[in-house]
């Protein structure tokens, strides 16, 4: 046996059991994961739905001019480019439907199907439940909201909120 | 420790003091007969009386399931004698399988600190003093040094424009410093990676508190101090029943409920969906797929904690 070699048998009978622990990952036999997933219904975001109790008598103008007023509680329109106008989403064919980029009808209880045509990397993440928020339980069934339970479509942006007060811990003061 | 076992030391210390009283004897050797011979006295006759259970209390992971029956029921009528709360001690046992895991998404935080009122709601945190599990740290934009952030933020609206949020709680190390600085071996990691404190076995030398890297441990300085309508009675042994004095305490991904299938309390609070948690055992779990397609780092890494708290951005 060369003296390298001695040292070396020498650092491991003495030195090996000081070292980090090796990690256990014992990861036999998960359990699995439930897959029932439920998707809350969404109350009508504005009081006047359906839109054709007015809109059916009235000829849609599709040419894109400023408007004053929206049906949203918030008012106003902040979404994508600025030249977006009503029937980007909006279904000139049925004003009760929305419709995706490529003219596919949604109903306003799917909105996620509209939101996903342009927003697919945040729809492949919702529906793995990695965008949103869960409710329910971790190992069974849970209760996922659709995209329009948190984000108003016409203003998507999180507004800012009032935070909980500053902590009041001893030592914790800068 | 049994009523006999008691009463058998009992009658030992007692011969012990019949021989020395005997003897001629120095005063300090009256006195210390005669002290042994109170403990005596004290525990012969009143091993029914609550501080002599208190006094004997085995660690944990001795206690029999009588012991602990016994034991949970006494900590209930404590808390009703005191407050008018009737709660209920339990101790939800690991998951075979089951590992978990937290991952926060940076992105969507905007330190409003809602997870971190709903945690000291759920563990039965005191006010006064104040102690938090979960501190949201305000840092720069494209900052990493978070010793120049802040935890004492007080703005009317969050997000503050060129401010992110890290909100850090006890990140669960697979190799807890904690764990190995306690020197009565007080705390410990269960087999579903969760680090517990045994609050009757803690002798509060604070040890663990200097050795966690992310200052995920509280000291209870004073009497804890809550308001009886702040209690919640669903209180796990190991995890939020109401602490005694002079003892650490920490965040424990709120045991009582994630050994039952619930979210941690911080989880259901947080209204951006920050917060994702799961098991890391399971691959269709939340958490393993955030780790296996986002961004995902850990606080810390050059420690070698190796912890079970990811951040990630999506």
């Amino acid at each position: 046996m060369t003296r390298s070699s001695c040292l070396l048998a020498l650092l491991c009978a003495s030195g090996c059991n000081q070292g980090i622990e090796p990690m256990k990952r014992d990861f036999a036999d998960p359990p699995p994961a439930s897959s029932v997933v439920m998707v809350e219904d969404h109350p009508a975001l504005i009081p006047t739905f359906p839109c054709s109790s007015c809109h059916a008598d009235r000829e849609p103008d599709p040419r894109p001019r400023k408007l004053v007023e929206y049906h949203t509680p918030k008012n106003g329109f902040d979404h994508g480019t600025k030249d977006g106008w009503c029937y980007r989403c909006h279904s000139l064919e049925n004003i009760d439907r929305l419709r995706t980029t490529l003219g596919t009808p949604v109903a306003f209880s799917d909105p996620q199907d509209l939101c996903g045509s342009c927003h697919g990397d945040k729809l492949i993440d919702w529906k793995a439940g990695l965008h949103g928020l869960n409710r329910g339980s971790w190992n069974g069934p849970k209760l996922r909201q659709s995209c329009t339970f948190c984000h108003d479509p016409h203003k998507p942006a999180f507004e800012p909120m009032v935070p909980e007060r500053p902590p009041d811990v001893l030592g914790e003061r800068t | 420790m049994k009523k006999d076992e008691a009463s058998c030391a009992g009658a030992r210390v007692e011969k012990l003091v019949e021989l020395r009283l005997s003897k001629d004897g120095s005063r300090r050797s009256f006195l210390k007969s005669a002290l042994a011979a109170a403990v005596t006295g004290t525990v012969a006759s009143g091993c029914d009386h609550p501080f002599v259970k208190d006094l004997l209390q085995k660690h944990y992971k001795e206690l029999s399931d009588e012991d602990k029956k016994e034991l949970f029921q006494r900590i209930e009528q404590r808390t009703h004698a005191w407050s008018g709360v009737r709660v209920k001690v339990s101790d939800p046992q690991p998951l075979d399988g089951v590992h978990w895991g937290y991952a926060l998404n940076l992105n969507h935080c905007n330190g409003n600190r809602r997870c971190v009122e709903a945690c000291a709601r759920e563990n039965n945190l005191p006010n006064d003093p104040e102690i938090r599990y979960i501190r949201v740290v305000e840092a720069d934009n494209g900052s990493q040094h978070l010793e120049h952030g802040t935890v004492n933020y007080d703005r009317e609206q969050v997000p503050e424009p060129g401010k992110y949020y890290l909100p850090v709680q006890c990140h669960q190390c697979r190799n807890p410093p904690c764990v190995k600085a306690c020197p009565t071996k007080a705390t410990w990691q269960e087999p579903d990676g969760i680090v517990v404190v045994d609050y009757d076995w803690c002798i509060g030398c604070r040890y663990c508190q200097a050795a966690c890297p992310y200052h995920a441990r509280r000291f209870n300085w004073t009497v804890p101090s809550i308001e009886p309508d702040r209690i919640n009675p669903d209180q796990g042994y190991l995890s939020n029943r109401i602490r005694p004095v002079g003892v650490i305490e920490k965040c424990t991904f709120c045991l009582h409920r994630v050994r039952r299938g619930r979210y941690p309390a911080c989880f259901e609070a947080c209204p951006t969906g920050a917060r994702k948690f799961g098991n890391l055992a399971d691959p269709s779990s939340e958490v393993r797929q955030i780790i296996a397609s986002k961004r995902v780092w850990i606080l810390k890494e050059d420690l070698g904690t190796d912890p079970r708290f990811f951040y990630f951005y999506a």
